[in-house]
């Protein structure tokens, strides 16, 4: 019998090797499932989590995050997701009814697996509640919801999804910890690196096609002239434009700072009234070709910013603000 | 004399003394003065390195602090609110406005020009339907919805014209959309889920009208009654979107139900739904769905049935996905319903009605389309009529706003009814627009 056992050894092993084989897709399926509202949200979550997470945005970078369809088959991602990572406030307006139809308790606005990463960031232009009215066009009633466009945000999105990935896998929370740390190390002097960089165009101001940017203009030191929509979420008639391309030649300004999921040829008209330039920025990870980290989002906004400048000027720098800025 | 020599003494030694702490002080070792200058440059530099540290730490200390603040800020917040709303009161009672459901107030209107000049409600402005839409969390799994719609109603079009308002409960009901095990709760009134259009709400329409079919066939409002439906997500291997809906709702619909109608009309009716969703490619989706509905009735009405299948193909530019977007939709309908004729035998009798409509998204706001109807009128009862009406539409919508919107359709309609053979050819203006809080789009605009 022991005979017939050792002849069989090399039958055994491979048995065992078999029997590891199928464990080991269970080992794979132990990391945390992670959906994301977009791109953005989605590579932050991997540099926290790592090869301990799997995930994936329900958005395409180009996307404007406020007019997503929500499809069935995102009913089929969250289903599956241990996390659901949004922007919280009223940035995605297609969320809660998503949420209702993937009939996941825990994925449920206070629920545990519902990661707003909007905690702990201080947001800009938030609304008197007296003022709140449609005729200031799309407002957001909380504030301004493009907070990911401020690189030390991301420090602190990185720390509220690294509390919440040590909820569901608190074996590695030290691991998680360690990479919020490093990723806010290394915010810190990809920014601090950026904003020296940025320093030509240090007070300089910009027109912005959509209100997309003041996160980003704050940060960098610039300073808004106007927008191409006379209000959020308002395409502009013709005596805007040309009243917006007046201005621009007025101010000496030059840049229009425009997103992917704006009118192009109307910022384009804008910039050509007004013998000025578009720059097409990406506003989330994935929305230009070659933008795929966060950290690589603002090299190629403030790179483009730069490079568009010095197009526009040559070699000498935008003009300060000589007048008070509307 | 000697005073003097002795302050002249005191004076040499102490430049003799101060020359000497200077020179300890500045470098013993250094003595050349190129040397000196150059120490002094380089301490220099180390203070201007450790002076851009310290900004730098100085920044880092403000970043900080303004997040802490923030966070400090919530939570004093909350500790207000929660001190507020506690048994012992700071000041504050009640809840006040806090918990009031999401209120949006659409209104629907229109207007036509028609070749028709022999109906009332054709050649007039209407205000087509103002509809009160309140939604709240009931509880954590649950939410309620009410609905209530108002609409101007010309009693006989044919006849003098008199209008009248017809205020209606048009959907009323609680949704537990999580229960357990993927499944779905609804009970009260709701749109019922038969195809696709059914379910859209009249200011939610993609054009002026209704399409011909759901008019026949669930009524000129659609389909919308008083019942319990239960949905499910069904586990599959292919990891495939599919949901069967089963809904047990009452028959008595009246005349605002077509297929349902019968004075001997039996409690309930059923009805199943089941929708397969597939994407295709990176912005494109195909969803198929079947749908049954089934009633009896005592009486000269016997029982009857309807068979529906729906397709929608929806696809957006992936470069610009804000601007250029693509839909295709078609509904099917297949009714049987049997008849006792005086005799004690049964009269069968089949109908069958189909809508199709392509729309294009040419410009981020603007959107145009095509529809085509054909439809049998499957309730004699109501109708008096017996062959099939057949129309084409095309249309303009223009968004002006997200919460404005501009419509303008020409209609050309073919029908045959009893006694009165004719076309008709209109102009369909609608303007539709909400307030209050921000409405889920349907699923025909790219927003």
């Amino acid at each position: 019998m022991s005979r017939d056992m050792n002849e069989s050894s090399p039958c055994r092993r491979m048995l065992t090797i078999a029997v590891v084989a199928a464990i080991m897709p269970s080992f794979a399926l132990a990391e945390v499932r992670v959906v994301t509202t977009n791109p953005t949200l989605a590579d932050l979550t991997r540099q926290i989590g790592g090869e301990q997470v799997h995930v994936e945005s329900l958005m395409r970078g180009p996307e404007n995050p406020h007019n997503v369809i929500p499809k069935p088959s995102f009913v089929m991602k969250l289903r599956k997701a241990d996390l659901f990572v949004h922007l919280g406030l009223d940035a995605e307006p297609w969320v809660p009814n998503l949420l209702r139809s993937a009939r996941q308790a825990r994925l449920l606005s206070g629920g545990t697996g519902n990661i707003d990463t909007s905690t702990g960031i201080v947001l800009l232009e938030v609304p008197s509640q007296g003022g709140l009215t449609r005729a200031l066009g799309d407002i957001h009633v909380y504030g301004n919801t493009h907070y990911v466009l401020d690189p030390l945000n991301g420090i602190v999105i990185g720390q509220t999804i690294a509390r919440a990935l040590t909820r569901v896998e608190p074996r590695h929370a030290s691991l998680f910890d360690e990479r919020a740390r490093e990723l806010e190390r290394g915010l810190r002097e990809l920014t601090e690196k950026l904003t020296q960089a940025m320093e030509p165009l240090a007070e300089a101001r910009v027109v912005t096609y959509h209100r997309t940017w003041p996160y980003f203009l704050k940060r960098f030191k610039l300073q808004k002239l106007d927008e191409v929509e006379p209000k959020p979420g308002i395409a502009p008639g013709p005596r805007h434009i040309a009243q917006l391309a007046e201005e621009m030649k007025r101010s000496g300004v030059g840049l229009v700072i425009v997103e992917t999921f704006s009118n192009q040829r109307t910022a384009q008209r804008v910039a050509d009234l007004s013998k000025g330039r578009t720059v097409l920025l990406a506003q989330e990870v994935n929305a230009v070709p070659g933008v795929e980290t966060f950290q690589a989002l603002f090299q190629y906004n403030t790179e483009a910013l730069l490079a568009a400048n010095r197009e526009l000027n040559g070699t000498s720098t935008n003009p300060p603000a000589t007048e008070p800025t509307r | 004399m000697r005073s003097t020599l002795a302050l002249g003494a005191a004076l040499a030694m102490s430049c003799v003394g101060f020359e000497t702490i200077s020179a300890e002080a500045e470098e013993p070792s250094v003595d050349t003065p190129m040397g000196n200058v150059k120490r002094l440059a380089e301490r220099v530099e180390e203070m201007e390195r450790l002076r851009a540290e310290d900004q730098r730490r100085i920044r880092e200390l403000e970043e900080k602090h303004e997040t802490d603040r923030y966070a400090a800020e919530s939570d004093e917040a909350s500790a207000v609110e929660a001190e507020a709303t506690g048994s012992e009161g700071g000041g504050v009672s009640g809840q006040g406005n806090l918990l009031n459901p999401a209120i949006t107030a659409f209104l629907d209107m229109g207007g036509s020009w028609s070749s028709d000049e022999d109906n009332k409600a054709r050649n007039r402005f209407t205000l087509r339907e103002a509809e009160l839409d309140f939604r709240a969390a009931v509880s954590p799994r649950a939410d309620g919805v009410l609905v209530i719609a108002i609409g101007e109603e010309i009693k006989d079009p044919f006849g003098d014209v008199e209008t009248d308002w017809e205020f209606e409960v048009e959907e009323g009901y609680l949704d537990v959309h999580t229960l357990l095990w993927d499944l779905a709760l609804k009970a009260g009134k709701f749109r019922a889920s038969f195809g696709r259009n059914n379910l859209l709400h009249t200011h939610d329409l993609p054009q002026v009208t209704r399409p011909l079919a759901v008019q026949a066939f669930l009524g000129p409002e659609g389909l919308a009654t008083v019942g319990a439906s239960l949905s499910w997500l069904v586990p599959n291997p292919w990891d495939r979107y599919v949901e069967l809906a089963a809904q047990v709702v009452n028959a008595d619909g009246g005349s605002e139900s077509p297929i349902l109608i019968g004075p001997g009309a039996e409690n309930p009716a059923v009805l199943s739904h089941l929708k397969l969703f597939q994407d295709v490619g990176d912005t494109g989706s195909l969803e198929l769905g079947t749908s049954l509905l089934y009633s009896r009735a005592s009486g000269d009405f016997d029982e009857s049935y309807v068979l529906g299948a729906d397709a929608t193909y929806m696809w957006r530019d992936p470069q610009k996905p804000d601007f250029r977007s693509l839909l295709l939709q078609g509904e099917f309908f297949w009714s049987r319903s049997d008849f006792l004729d005086t005799f004690g035998g049964i009269i069968r009798d089949d109908n069958l009605g189909v809508y199709v409509f392509g729309q294009y998204q040419f410009a981020q706001n603007w959107y145009a389309g095509i529809r085509y109807d054909y439809t049998d009128f499957p309730n004699l009862e109501v109708r008096h009529q017996t062959d099939p009406d057949w129309a084409i539409s095309s249309y303009v919508t223009w968004y002006l706003f997200e919460s404005l919107r501009l419509r303008l359709e020409y209609q050309h309609l073919d029908r045959d009814h009893v006694g009165r053979d004719d076309t008709e050819d209109a102009i369909l203006l609608g303007l539709t627009f909400y307030i209050g809080s921000h409405p889920p789009h349907p699923y025909w605009v790219n927003r």
